[in-house]
């Protein structure tokens, strides 16, 4: 194979020289979108049963970019089994709450273990080979993993029928019912992306990056490239399958139609249309996806179209994603207030 | 720098202008309400305008504006006029409004557009999209109380508790199928079956259904099979099924595409096997133009006769009404019988209470019914929200130019 | 279960379409360094129009010309408004991946509005059926395998021998290199990307009369595409060829032997299989070695 993954090169704009070394850069987007949230929350989702449900699609499309975009911008590897680690976290917890004994939140760990031990597997398997190597044992493995989900495994997972009766949540005394579980989806996916952006400037972080800049490179500074490849692959399936328990708890009911392999193909775009140099890209990809699926409404045409016909847009015409747009605006308006100083 | 925010602030321009000038339709007057006073009652309907169902989901909308357009200026066919009573108009003489809302076959988007249906003040939702649709926003139905009809879905799990009790479905279910399937391969004497489908969720639902049906009537299966969505060949699958040499072979089929491809693939070397499919079949000329003439003989239950004049009296309007249609769906007058009876249930409540309403339907006995043959009427209770029976179903099969015929030569047993 | 050799007709004509796809990939992947996923959109596209124009009566002939150069157009288009735009900035490359991902799904979603959302089924190149030791073979499949293996055999020889083909090679090795030679890097690349998408147009038209062809089934040749360029490698232009075929036995043999429920098990297994024993694809025959 002629294809290789190469770096990303708009790895180089995201720390702007000026900055470098002075602050932490990490902590202004996250204060943002702390506010942010807080305010979408209390502002606008408890407003309407169905807000509820598009922030928990927002939660749920987060956690999946957030997960795709840990291997994929952090490592270089394009894993395309997002589906199979989805339906982790959402069939532990039918599973768990239907079959077992076990308690209900122990769902969470028991998903995200089933999720990134797939992933380790894959990562194995292809281990020395490139990233479009991986992108098809994934997508091949997901698919699999949907024909098992909708029809070997049936008997466990209810296929096409699919499994209900998944009570709601009790923790620490509180039960967790929609208005309480889209908060702690919001909080999740924030911890996520704050730990991911916080994860991307410590020294492992680094590594992650440099071994995606040259493997070769990454390897003479004594770093455990193929580890690291590996951890990377298992912490994205890791939050993906976040996503898959949360919905789960939301719904209280899941079928296998909401795991086929397409999915992945919309979560793939979300960290680009966000912009790719910060993991809050994927968090505004997914709010983009759940304003294009509303906006469809008005804007003529069914939402697949409108979708990819903006993304596409987005990707050619906008570099930097949406972050890059708000970036532009932000630096245009400060050299404009600088030359008004001047004067 | 200076280009690109140039740029960026004419991409934000432009989709916003275009947001703008689609988004100012205005509220259109109610077709035929003129003259109706009160607020207009709200039934939602969750559609696919991009997915899997958006064939048959578009027709189904069609049906159910047009339901509410008669509804509204109070032409009803004769079979409801002693019913509903002299001068009728709209549901509770409200006139109804009809609300859609897209899920594009995708489950979880369908439990966000009920809520939203809902929020937009629907008092019943029909869901038109896919069977996975119907089966994720029934949640929703149960959770906010509104009664539910998926007129179609052929999914027995539907209505199956729990979580089943706002859901409704009107054509005969797999169950329901399953057992007529089952009397008639009895009748003709198959002993050993063959069950072919696709490799969707749906339809391995579906084949296990049936299969248990088959299974519970003393029949043998002698080879399942699977065409994967998107194949564009099925010879391996013919093979298989013509060596295990069945008496029967079913075809549980859910991608229709993929339905005419077994046949085609088939070609005449299934000869002496007979071949009988579920309403797929039916549901649009798919599966007939793909497969080409050697559909010709493959046999499946329709809900429609020809015999029922209530059934063609609305069939025929509706198709009067939309010349554009160039195949009508099985499904399509679903809608229909679904409507009228929200309406008959509203009316005899005297609100739009749902546990009420949905007490109601449970109730309604004897509904006289556009499906089946004549005098068939739909009846539903506590136990049974499917409110078809098997003797809503006609035999039927298909002619080597798709047309479908009435099958004589079967019957369904008691 | 017993295998006949009529079968190996049935995978031979799956498999050069199949192969068509992953030619149309590789031309893509070796000038434009692209994994072009909207090839299976190209071939939907044009076996929806072919099936559309020979159901409203134009000759299959002409049908298949249109449907041929509408696959040509989308690829040219393509390479002129997606990757060029992107790549020219020098982006990441996983943007232009991602970016025809999205231009696969609005190609899909178009062909919905134009076309339809029934799936359509297009009359044949020839009718008639010629009887080969026991069986009945369609001219249509006979021309299938025909058309297609002398359209992988003369791109093949075009890539290697003929001299915009060997331009494309340099160009995919190093586009500036190529640049500082004089060559012109804009047009080839523009040959290339059209080239490909006819290939892509020509498996949409051979498979419009096969099966049923609806708007969404671009996602799913996108996908045998991919898994046949990958089985067969990257190393020459024949090998996408042989992983088409590959694949194509693969899957029919396994289906006879195992029966179909499992064929997607089988088809992960037998491509970890060859990335575990061969991780180059199987047939990476060198052919520059200079």
């Amino acid at each position: 194979m002629t294809i290789t993954v190469t770096p990303a090169r708009t790895d180089r704009m995201e720390v702007p020289p000026r900055s470098r070394g002075r602050r932490d850069t990490t902590l202004l987007p996250a204060v943002f979108f702390l506010v942010a949230f807080v305010a979408l929350y209390f502002g606008w989702a408890l407003a309407e049963s169905y807000h509820l449900d598009i922030a928990m699609t927002f939660t749920m499309f987060s956690l999946l970019a957030l997960g795709m975009y840990t291997p994929l911008f952090l490592g270089g590897q394009i894993d395309l089994a997002y589906n199979a680690y989805l339906a982790a976290g959402a069939y532990a917890v039918a599973i768990i709450a239907n079959r077992t004994d076990i308690p209900l939140v122990l769902a969470i760990p028991i998903g995200a273990a089933v999720a990134a031990t797939m992933a380790l597997v894959l990562g194995l398997v292809t281990s020395h080979l490139t990233g479009f190597h991986l992108a098809l044992v994934t997508l091949l493995a997901g698919t699999a993993a949907y024909r098992w989900i909708s029809s070997t495994g049936a008997g466990l997972t209810g296929g096409a029928s699919g499994i209900g009766g998944i009570p709601r949540l009790d923790l620490l005394g509180i039960e967790f019912g929609r208005e309480q579980l889209v908060a702690a989806g919001l909080i999740a996916v924030w911890l996520v992306a704050f730990a991911l952006s916080r994860f991307r400037r410590s020294l492992p972080g680094l590594a992650v990056r440099l071994n995606r800049a040259s493997t070769p490179a990454a390897e003479v500074s004594g770093i455990p490239t193929t580890s690291i490849r590996l951890v990377s692959l298992a912490m994205g399936a890791a939050i993906g399958s976040l996503g898959g328990v949360f919905v789960a708890l939301m719904n209280q009911f899941i079928l296998a139609d909401s795991y086929a392999p397409e999915i992945v193909f919309l979560a793939l775009f979300l960290p680009l249309l966000g912009g790719i140099s910060t993991p809050w890209g994927a968090v505004i990809g997914a709010g983009l996806l759940c304003f294009l699926n509303e906006a469809s409404a008005f804007i003529e045409g069914p939402g697949p179209l409108v979708f990819g016909g903006a993304s596409l847009a987005i990707l050619i015409l906008l570099p930097g994603g949406l972050i890059g747009v708000v970036a532009l605006g932000w630096s245009a308006a400060r050299s404009r207030m600088r030359k008004e100083d001047k004067l | 720098m200076k280009t690109g925010t140039v740029r960026s602030a004419m991409v934000a321009g432009a989709a916003l202008i275009s947001v703008g000038l689609t988004g100012c339709g205005g509220t259109d007057e109610l077709p035929g309400a003129e003259g109706l006073e009160g607020d207009p009652l709200v039934i939602g309907v969750i559609m696919d305008t991009s997915g899997t169902a958006s064939f048959y989901s578009e027709q189904a909308v069609e049906m159910i504006e047009y339901a509410a357009e008669a509804t509204n200026t109070g032409e009803f066919p004769v079979a409801l006029q002693g019913l509903f009573g002299e001068g009728s108009r709209g549901i509770l003489d409200r006139p109804v409004k009809i609300v859609t809302e897209d899920d594009g076959s995708d489950p979880n988007r369908a439990v966000q557009a009920a809520r939203k249906l809902i929020a937009a003040g629907a008092e019943a939702i029909i869901s038109t999209s896919g069977s996975a649709s119907a089966l994720q926003s029934r949640i929703v139905c149960e959770e906010e109380k509104i009664p539910c009809i998926a007129p179609y879905s052929s999914s027995g799990a539907i209505v199956q508790q729990p979580n089943a009790g706002y859901m409704f479905t009107i054509a005969p279910n797999s169950t329901v199928q399953g057992a007529s399937f089952s009397g008639i391969f009895k009748e003709n004497g198959y002993e050993t079956y063959a069950i072919v489908g696709d490799s969707s969720p749906t339809s391995a639902a579906v084949a296990d259904l049936y299969k248990a049906a088959f299974d519970d009537a003393g029949l043998q299966m002698v080879a399942r099979e699977v065409v994967p969505v998107g194949s564009t060949d099925a010879t391996a699958q013919v093979s298989r099924v013509r060596s295990a040499n069945p008496d029967v072979v079913f075809d549980s089929f859910a991608a229709l595409s993929e339905e005419g491809l077994f046949y085609k693939s088939a070609g005449d070397s299934l000869d002496g096997i007979a071949r009988w499919g579920n309403n797929g079949l039916i549901t649009s000329d798919e599966p007939a133009k793909v497969a080409g003439p050697d559909i010709e003989g493959v046999k499946t239950l329709d809900v429609r006769s020809i015999e029922n004049a209530y059934g063609v009296e609305v069939q025929d309007a509706f198709e009067k009404a939309h010349p554009d249609i160039d195949y009508l769906s099985w499904t399509t007058i679903c809608n229909w019988e679904a409507f009228m009876v929200l309406k008959h249930a509203f009316e005899e409540v005297g609100s739009t209470d749902g546990p009420d309403v949905v007490a109601e339907i449970e109730g309604l006995k004897d509904f006289p019914s556009v499906l089946g043959p004549p005098g068939y009427t739909t009846s539903f209770s506590a136990d049974n929200h499917n409110g078809s029976s098997s003797k809503a179903l006609v035999p039927v099969v298909l002619e080597a130019d798709g047309s479908i015929a009435l099958a004589d030569d079967e019957t369904i047993p008691d | 279960m017993a295998i006949e050799w009529i079968d190996a007709v049935t995978a031979l004509r799956v498999g050069i379409v199949y192969a068509l796809l992953a030619l149309a990939y590789f031309l893509f992947a070796r000038t434009t360094d692209t994994i072009n996923f909207a090839v299976g959109g190209y071939a939907m596209a044009a076996a929806m129009l072919y099936a559309t124009l020979t159901g409203g009566g134009t000759s299959p002939l002409v049908a298949f010309v249109v449907a041929v150069g509408l696959g040509a157009v989308l690829g040219g288009m393509t390479e002129t408004f997606v990757i060029r735009p992107i790549a020219s900035k020098g982006r990441d490359e996983f943007v232009v991946v991602l970016a025809i991902t999205a231009l696969l799904f609005v190609i899909q979603q178009l062909a919905g509005f134009v076309f339809g959302r029934r799936a359509i089924i297009g009359e044949p190149l020839t009718a008639g059926r010629v009887e080969l030791a026991g069986y009945e073979v369609s001219f249509q499949n006979l021309l299938t395998i025909a058309v297609g293996f002398v359209a992988a055999v003369v791109v093949g020889l075009w890539i290697g021998r003929g001299r915009s083909g060997r331009m494309m090679r340099a160009i995919g090795d190093n586009e500036q290199a190529g640049l500082t030679l004089g060559i012109p890097v804009r047009r080839v690349r523009l040959i290339a990307a059209s080239v490909g998408g006819l290939l892509a147009g020509l498996a949409g038209a051979l498979t419009a009369p096969q099966a049923g062809n609806s708007f969404h089934s671009g996602v799913s040749l996108s996908i045998v595409g991919f898994i046949a360029l990958v089985i067969g490698g990257m190393g020459s232009a024949y090998a996408p060829l042989i992983g088409g075929v590959l694949l194509s036995f693969l899957e029919l043999g396994t289906s006879l032997i195992f029966g179909s429920t499992s064929r997607d098990y089988f088809l992960l297994a037998a491509v970890l299989l060859v990335f575990i024993a061969r991780p180059e694809g199987l047939f990476s025959l060198k052919v520059r070695t200079t």
